[in-house]
């Protein structure tokens, strides 16, 4: 599980999802990090998909453990967009999933500058509204 | 009769900046000048190859439309900045086979006029609440430049890239720029100029990012047969290919290596040539990093390899290997999808006619676009004879 966390009224663009994209941001609303896994053939992948691009199978969901690795990122100093234009500067990185999938997130936890490739993060989820939240990650604390 | 696929006429419409001109008529106007170029009339295009941006969604069916065309042949793929190496391809087998005699390629927008200069780091629109793959990274504050600098981030990482690596190849395109009278940006600059500019996205800095302009070009394509009574010395096409590995920056498979990689290796296979035969290059230019991760996945050098050989000024007028003669995306003009600019610069090289930017002995031209997020990679080569 993952921690779920309401801080305040959502100002990042309204999630819109249907389908599979509903259920993985309503997973989220519960605490569960979820990915894909293809019984057929074990791939997994991420976003999810109706069909298993490996093989051509229909994926099922994952628990994921919420734990990644920073596989690379950059710090946003300029965003057109708000609320983004008021958080520069910011991290967008792309994590390292030991399920074998990346997936995109801002990671918090520290100054901007100290981040860096490898770092581990763990996830939290952002709450949207009452049935959607947004996976995102922080620093594990206690690591050089 | 050899009915080998040859370009015969260039034309750039006004730019970079052209408040007088929309789109259609941005490739209105460099049609007339490709045509003048050559001395086809309108009346012999038969084949168009056209692609439209999402901020001009039906431009290919306009413009046949609007330069009254009645093609046999038509073409509007659309892969973003390849489209016209992901087009030529079947254009070249179009002329073989006789499904056309005169195939237009042509481009233009009006993007710096309608969009300003800020599109780099605004989002994309998001009107009606995120859905589909954009949930995955718009939510985020994902940027065009963002996704740049998550390639340049890993490629610093896994082999040691340096900042002021990047910054040459901004400096070297530069120095073209500064010979072409029409170029956005002129001035020279250094290395250190481009690590004081501001910083967009770690570890991209202004000047590591290609301008936003007003722009269009067109090239047209026929027989060797039919070029003989035109007025230019025609351009053989050798080679065009592309290939892709993902659309959003969110699943791309490997942040250090595009799929020019395979487009690159069909394109030499099919020209019979390989990279050290190739005389100058006109690569995607949106960014420093997407140069850079080109010249690699091209051939130039190994993966990992491109900041040293980049630092050792291969890439600078004089080099062995000159990049973007026109002065690029990154100074002169970068109008929303470069592909069809880089065709049109690299066949005035290969005629001889680029003046004081003109590579010596200049046989073999190399052009390869970048479409999407380092996604869809075509790569064409050009040649002022064939093998």
């Amino acid at each position: 599980m993952i921690d779920v966390l309401d801080d305040g009224p959502w100002e990042r663009p309204e999630l819109a999802p249907v389908g599979l994209d509903r259920e993985y941001f309503a997973a989220a609303r519960q605490g569960r990090l979820v990915v894909q896994r293809c019984p057929v053939c074990a791939h997994t992948q991420f976003p999810p998909k109706l069909l298993c691009v490996a093989c051509g199978g229909a994926p099922e969901w994952l628990d994921a453990a919420g734990v990644g690795t920073v596989h690379t990122f950059t710090i946003v100093r300029r965003h057109g967009v708000e609320p983004f234009a008021s958080m520069t500067p910011f991290v967008l990185a792309m994590i390292d999933l030991p399920e074998g999938v990346r997936l995109m997130g801002n990671v918090t936890g520290e100054e901007p500058e100290g981040m860096r490739v490898g770092r581990r993060v763990e996830a939290y989820a952002l709450v949207a509204d009452a049935e959607l939240a947004l996976p995102v990650w922080r620093v594990v604390e206690g690591q050089a | 009769m050899s009915r080998e696929p040859v370009i015969v006429g260039i034309g750039l419409s006004d730019y970079p900046r052209a408040p007088h001109l929309d789109s259609l008529m941005h490739i209105a106007q460099a049609t007339g000048r490709a045509l003048d170029d050559c001395g086809l009339r309108l009346a012999d295009i038969d084949g168009f190859a056209c692609a439209s941006m999402p901020t001009d969604p039906e431009l290919h069916v306009e413009a046949v439309e609007n330069l009254g065309l009645r093609p046999r042949w038509l073409d509007t793929t659309y892969t973003g900045g390849s489209a016209a190496q992901f087009q030529i391809p079947d254009a070249a087998a179009a002329i073989r086979e006789g499904r056309a005699e005169a195939v237009l390629f042509a481009y233009g927008s009006d993007f710096a006029t309608r969009f300003g200069r800020t599109l780099g780091t605004g989002g994309l629109s998001v009107d009606g609440g995120l859905a589909g793959p954009l949930l995955y990274e718009q939510s985020y504050g994902s940027t065009i430049a963002t996704c740049y600098a998550l390639a340049a981030t890993r490629h610093m990482a896994e082999f040691g890239t340096t900042s002021e690596q990047l910054a040459e190849i901004a400096v070297g395109v530069r120095e073209f720029a500064g010979l072409n009278p029409d170029a956005l940006y002129r001035d020279p600059i250094t290395v250190e100029d481009v690590l004081a500019s501001p910083m967009i996205a770690d570890p991209l800095h202004l000047l590591d990012c290609c301008v936003v302009a007003d722009g269009g070009a067109a090239f047209i394509m026929t027989t060797e047969e039919r070029a003989r009574d035109l007025r230019q010395p025609p351009v053989h096409v050798l080679g065009s290919a592309g290939a892709t590995t993902h659309w959003h920056i969110h699943s791309m498979p490997d942040f250090t290596t595009t799929a020019g990689v395979a487009s690159s290796a069909e394109a030499y296979r099919q020209a019979g040539v390989g990279p050290d035969d190739i005389d100058t290059v006109q690569f995607y230019d949106s960014f420093t990093i997407t140069a850079l991760l080109l010249l690699e996945d091209h051939g130039f050098c190994e993966k990992g390899e491109g900041g040293a050989f980049v630092e050792a000024g291969h890439l600078r007028r004089g080099g062995r290997l000159p990049l973007n003669t026109d002065g690029g995306g990154l100074s002169s003009c970068h109008s929303g999808m470069r592909g069809t600019m880089l065709i049109t610069e690299a066949v005035r090289q290969l005629r001889g006619h680029g003046g004081e930017s003109q590579v010596p002995d200049c046989e073999l031209a190399l052009a390869a676009g970048c479409g999407g997020l380092l996604s869809y990679i075509g790569t064409t080569i050009l040649g002022r004879s064939r093998p």
